[in-house]
């Protein structure tokens, strides 16, 4: 991947008014295409990092280039076109009618033609579940129907970088796996994605690198495999590694892989191993 | 910072002060300067209320800035008030509409001062006394309690919703809206997305709140019995013992104009 970094940040630093020091010294380039899990205690400084991201904070120190542009320099409504961010409260954005209008706000925002609109908001329907209720008004919704709704909106805007903050806070099981597979279509097409979240299991499905933030620094980054799979890292930074992952840790730590933090695939490489301890030959 | 969070936490005498007695003062000099003009009375009230306050340890920069709200509709008045009164004899300034007289500068220095003084009063209030104190007060001074805690809540809740406004307009600006711009219509339109939801999420709040309070028992005894209460000391004695002096002498200096420049 040879390609301009979609985010460059170097040396940010960052104050907030009453003196907390909520990013040190920090940089981190991120290509396009590459999916970033973002993990740390509360307050490490992750939610900061990311509203430095579409130029809703400026660094105190140091420079965050988006696409080649400095963030500092550009408004958080331009910035939209390259950078979605889902928050963590869809409360905090829904304000229309109804949920194809709330779907369609953020890409008539850039100034789409309707034809392109219609489309993307039919299709960001369909794969969030949301298609049969379309003149339903969002706000009446459940609180998963209304995180669903977040979702929509804002991968309907197609930007090449995706900020996702607890995308599957408040939804069920199903509703889960619809956010899921809604972000993995986005990620196909080559959109690069940092995704916020204490879920490890859902940093294991969808990242391949894996950051770890810790009092505004950045105290790993490395394959999500790599990092997921040492315990101790996780532990010591408040991180609680998933029952599953610490298992295939503690049964597979010579072959730590991803797909071992899936039941089926963990319980098949189980089996495996018996039968060939049983069969060394 | 809004007006209802300006309390500063110190342990000074004003602060011990009990906040009934703070909130009577307040009130009794609210309604002193719809009473005093005498620019000298008002510029001693002033000066006394000025060392009240800055004993209360709060910041220089933090009161001029709070002080600064209100001193820029001071400034107006004084600045306006020679298109509406050209009054008096001795000519100050003269460009045939803007005429200042000493007579009618001394009125708008007056009416401004009033204001500082009431302002200054209830600044001293809001310092020195906490939210559910200055509730407390209102409270034992007769406020029904159903009203104070409505209040109380309502304050409380402020910086909250600021909060959630920010954030609403950070989630609607990441979405490529343009929430600020020129002209005062336009923006107030602008602003309907940053409106609708922060009043929705009020409105919830509000419904959570409700649900949480008669959960925990609120409104099933009619008598409630208080874990904190307040009592009037030897200081809140003095404080209301000087304000039965003061008042009434401001009134008979003022009356009888003993006191002019």
């Amino acid at each position: 991947m040879s390609s301009q970094p979609i985010v460059d940040m170097t040396d940010v630093s960052f104050t907030y008014e009453d003196g907390t020091r909520a990013l040190d010294r920090l940089s981190i380039v991120i290509r396009p295409g590459e999916r970033v899990g973002l993990i740390g205690e509360n307050g490490a400084g992750k939610t900061t990092l990311c509203k430095h991201l579409n130029g809703l904070l400026h660094p105190t120190d140091g420079v965050v280039l988006i696409d080649g542009v400095d963030a500092a320099k550009a408004r958080t409504s331009h910035l939209a076109r390259t950078v979605g961010y889902l928050f963590q409260n869809p409360d905090h954005q829904i304000f229309r009618s109804t949920v194809l209008d709330e779907v369609a706000f953020g890409p008539k925002n850039l100034g789409l033609r309707d034809e392109v609109v219609a489309e993307r908001v039919e299709h960001y329907l369909q794969i969030t579940g949301l298609s049969d209720m379309t003149k339903s008004p969002p706000l009446m919704l459940s609180l998963g129907l209304r995180r669903m709704v977040s979702i929509a909106s804002i991968l309907s805007m197609e930007q090449r970088l995706i900020i996702l903050d607890e995308p599957t806070a408040w939804l069920d099981y199903g509703q889960a796996a619809a956010a899921k597979a809604a972000i993995q279509g986005r990620l196909a097409s080559g959109a690069a994605m940092v995704l916020v979240t204490h879920d490890l299991q859902l940093i294991a499905e969808l990242t391949d690198r894996t950051v770890i933030m810790s009092k505004g620094r950045i105290v790993a980054d490395d394959g999500t495999e790599k990092i997921l799979s040492d315990t101790d890292l996780l532990r010591e930074n408040g991180l609680d590694p998933t029952p599953l992952i610490e298992l295939a840790s503690k049964f597979f730590p010579e072959e730590m892989t991803a797909q071992l933090w899936d039941v089926t695939d963990f319980l098949n490489a189980v089996k495996k191993k018996k039968r060939r301890e049983a069969h060394p030959s | 910072m809004s007006l209802m969070d300006m309390y500063v936490h110190r342990d000074t005498p004003i602060h011990r002060l009990d906040p009934r007695v703070k909130i009577t003062a307040a009130v009794f000099l609210t309604a002193l300067c719809f009473f005093l003009s005498n620019i000298l009375l008002l510029f001693t009230l002033f000066l006394i209320l000025q060392l009240s306050i800055l004993s209360t340890g709060v910041s220089i920069r933090r009161y001029s800035s709070s002080l600064w709200l209100v001193g820029r509709f001071a400034l107006i008045f004084v600045i306006l008030w020679p298109f509406f009164d050209k009054t008096g004899e001795t000519v100050l300034l003269d460009l045939s509409i803007y005429r200042i007289t000493l007579e009618s500068f001394l009125r708008s220095l007056s009416l401004a001062l009033r204001i500082l003084v009431m302002a200054s009063g209830w600044f001293l209030l809001l310092f020195s006394t906490t939210q559910s104190n200055f509730v407390r007060g209102l409270v034992k001074l007769g406020m029904p309690y159903d009203l104070g805690l409505s209040l109380s809540i309502a304050l409380r809740y402020i910086p909250h919703f600021i909060e959630t406004m920010d954030q609403v307009k950070d989630a609607q600006v990441s979405r490529g809206y343009e929430v600020d711009s020129r002209g005062p219509l336009k923006r107030a339109k602008n602003f309907i997305p940053v409106l609708i939801p922060t009043f929705v999420f009020a409105l919830r709040t509000s419904e959570g709140i409700s649900a949480s309070l008669v959960s925990r028992g609120y409104g099933a005894s009619p008598k409630r019995t208080y874990y904190r209460d307040i009592r009037l000391g030897v200081a809140d004695a003095a404080l209301i013992a000087f304000i039965c002096v003061t008042v009434p002498a401001s009134i008979i200096l003022e009356l009888l104009n003993v006191i002019s420049i």
